[in-house]
């Protein structure tokens, strides 16, 4: 009934079905991202939160999400705002919650689902600070 | 035997004790340190009291509020505030074990339906799981239940409603993300749907669908960067407006000799206090239960969908949050004066409600009918959201709450469920 009881069948949730790369392809997004990271040292301001968002979704697209991560979190501490890095993380956090959750990893749920509540607050503040 | 029956009797019975005694429970089961649970126990119990304290605090200045109200207007004028009601209810009706209970019951339930069913939402935002354990506590106790009964309906509600909400919203969550990763956790979703129904009604669509995130708003709602100061830009004109209708007489009661309009603004000022010594306690409550149990619900669901508060949606629709705001104010003030000609309660319209639900009832509005859909869905959205609290205050009046009425709209339907439906069932057999 509603397959309230189905759960004997139920099994872990289909991955979303990644674009397989080939390595001609890596190689020239490994590249991009080397050229990037030489470009935004030298930066600031809007440009430089422009390269960090094009590293993080560089690194998102390698499936290299603790990088991407990283970068987006570097770009909302640029500027706290809506925007690619905000949505990019919201999703990614969760993806890597999952993960966490999978392998029954206490600290890593935390800190994931920390990372969510953080982003409410940053969510919270840029729109009380933008009216 | 005595040792026993001195800690049912006198330990126990102690709504402090039975919440740090839970989030004892989920720090053990998180396998904590011995430091790390002992400290997260009394963290929970300390949280607790300045919640009590808080209440008492808000009680204080609404029932002076309350008397100037009834002789400034001839009215019975309600605020309406989740909090409030809170702890009135641990306090006054005694009833903060089973509202303690019932909370973790809450967390119980949801966690099995999202373990055994197809909906897989773990509801994360605690304090709106701690409003929907009071009220479902509250709308038990008002049927008459008591004891295990009371606990295990309650707990079963309020988990049918932690994972139906979010799965009601999730269609329109989904049109507004873009995707299906979270889930909305907030416990206005009545309201949200009541926008959607009507954005849906009266709004655009197809081509002649605008956003309103095509417009460019003006910046003028600087006010409302502090929540406490928006609490206050409201609280402080209504006792002055209502103390000047009362005149010196009544104004001044318990304000000994000090002038009367200088009373009642001290007196909004202290509901502002006993609104942020709350929070703060709910916050150093919740600070320790939800991280552990939320903890152990994702390892039991891993593929669960995490059911986040409302401020989630806000960065994809930010102009429909500051129009939902505005529409939704502007129906609770037409409430305010509409509900009362049919003989109902006068419910003041609540900033932090029109904020937070408001805003986030905008942003569904503006989802399913565009400009016009989201203008016309946050004022009847205003109006519906003042009408909930004003059909509850027969109930919550009949249990003895001073001049208060909840908030959150699921809740209240709650609430009301249980008035309305479980209580007639319950006399009847």
């Amino acid at each position: 009934m509603f397959g309230l009881f189905n759960n004997k069948k139920e099994k872990k949730p289909v991955e979303e079905t990644k674009v397989q790369l080939t390595d001609e392809e890596k190689s020239t997004l490994n590249n991009e991202i080397q050229s990037l990271k030489a470009v935004v040292k030298e930066q600031s301001g809007n440009d430089k939160i422009v390269t960090l968002n094009n590293l993080g979704s560089t690194y998102e697209k390698l499936d290299d999400k603790n990088n991407a991560i990283k970068y987006y979190e570097d770009s909302l501490n640029e500027k706290e705002q809506f925007g690619d890095a905000y949505n990019a993380l919201l999703k990614l956090y969760e993806e890597k919650r999952k993960e966490a959750a999978y392998q029954k990893n206490d600290d890593g749920i935390q800190k994931y689902v920390g990372k969510m509540d953080d982003l409410m607050s940053i969510s919270k503040r840029v729109l009380k600070s933008n009216y | 035997m005595v040792v026993i029956k001195f800690i049912i009797d006198n330990i126990l019975t102690q709504a402090a004790i039975t919440i740090a005694l839970i989030a004892a429970l989920g720090l053990i089961l998180q396998r904590k340190s011995f430091g790390s649970v002992l400290a997260g126990t009394f963290k929970t119990l300390l949280g607790f009291e300045v919640l009590s304290a808080g209440s008492s605090i808000i009680v204080a200045s609404l029932t002076y509020f309350g008397k100037i109200f009834s002789h400034g207007f001839h009215l019975r004028g309600i605020v309406p505030s989740i909090e409030a009601i809170n702890g009135q209810a641990m306090n006054q009706l005694g009833l903060g074990n089973e509202i303690a209970l019932t909370f973790l019951g809450i967390f119980i339930v949801n966690i099995i339906i999202a373990r055994f069913s197809p909906w897989k939402y773990i509801f994360l935002t605690g304090q709106a799981l701690l409003w929907m354990a009071t009220m479902t506590t509250i709308g038990g106790h008002a049927a008459g239940l008591s004891g295990f009964p009371l606990i295990a309906l309650g707990s079963v509600i309020g988990g049918i409603f932690a994972v139906a909400m979010p799965a009601v919203a999730q269609p329109i969550v989904r049109k507004i993300t873009g995707n299906d990763a979270i889930a909305l956790g907030h416990f206005c979703t009545v309201g949200y749907m009541v926008e959607s129904g009507a954005a849906w009604l009266f709004g655009e669509r197809g081509e002649k669908k605008h956003s309103l995130e095509d417009m460019k708003l003006p910046k003028s709602l600087e006010f409302m960067q502090d929540t406490y100061l928006s609490v206050m830009v409201v609280m402080v004109p209504l006792y002055l407006v209502t103390a000047a209708f009362a005149g010196p007489k009544y104004g001044a009661i318990g304000a000994g000799g000090m002038n009367y309009m200088m009373f009642a603004f001290l007196q909004a000022i202290q509901f502002v206090v006993g609104v942020y010594v709350l929070l703060a306690g709910v916050r150093l409550l919740l600070g320790e239960i939800v991280p552990a149990f939320r903890g152990i619900a994702m390892k039991l669901v891993p593929n669960s969908k995490p059911a986040l508060d409302c401020p989630v949606l806000f960065p994809y629709s930010p102009n429909s949050v500051i129009i939902g705001f505005i529409t939704t104010t502007i129906g609770t003030v037409i409430g305010m004066f509409f509900l009362p000609v049919f003989g109902l309660a006068v419910i003041l319209p609540g900033m932090l409600t029109n904020f937070f639900a408001g805003g986030t009832a905008g942003i569904f509005g503006n989802a399913v009918g565009g400009r016009r859909g989201a203008i016309i869905g946050g004022v009847i959205h205003g109006l519906f959201i003042t009408l909930l609290p004003a059909l509850l205050v027969g109930v919550l009046t009949h249990m003895g709450f001073t001049n208060a009425s909840a908030t959150d709209s699921d809740t209240i339907v709650a609430c009301l469920m249980y008035a309305w439906i479980i209580s007639p069932i319950l006399k009847a057999v």
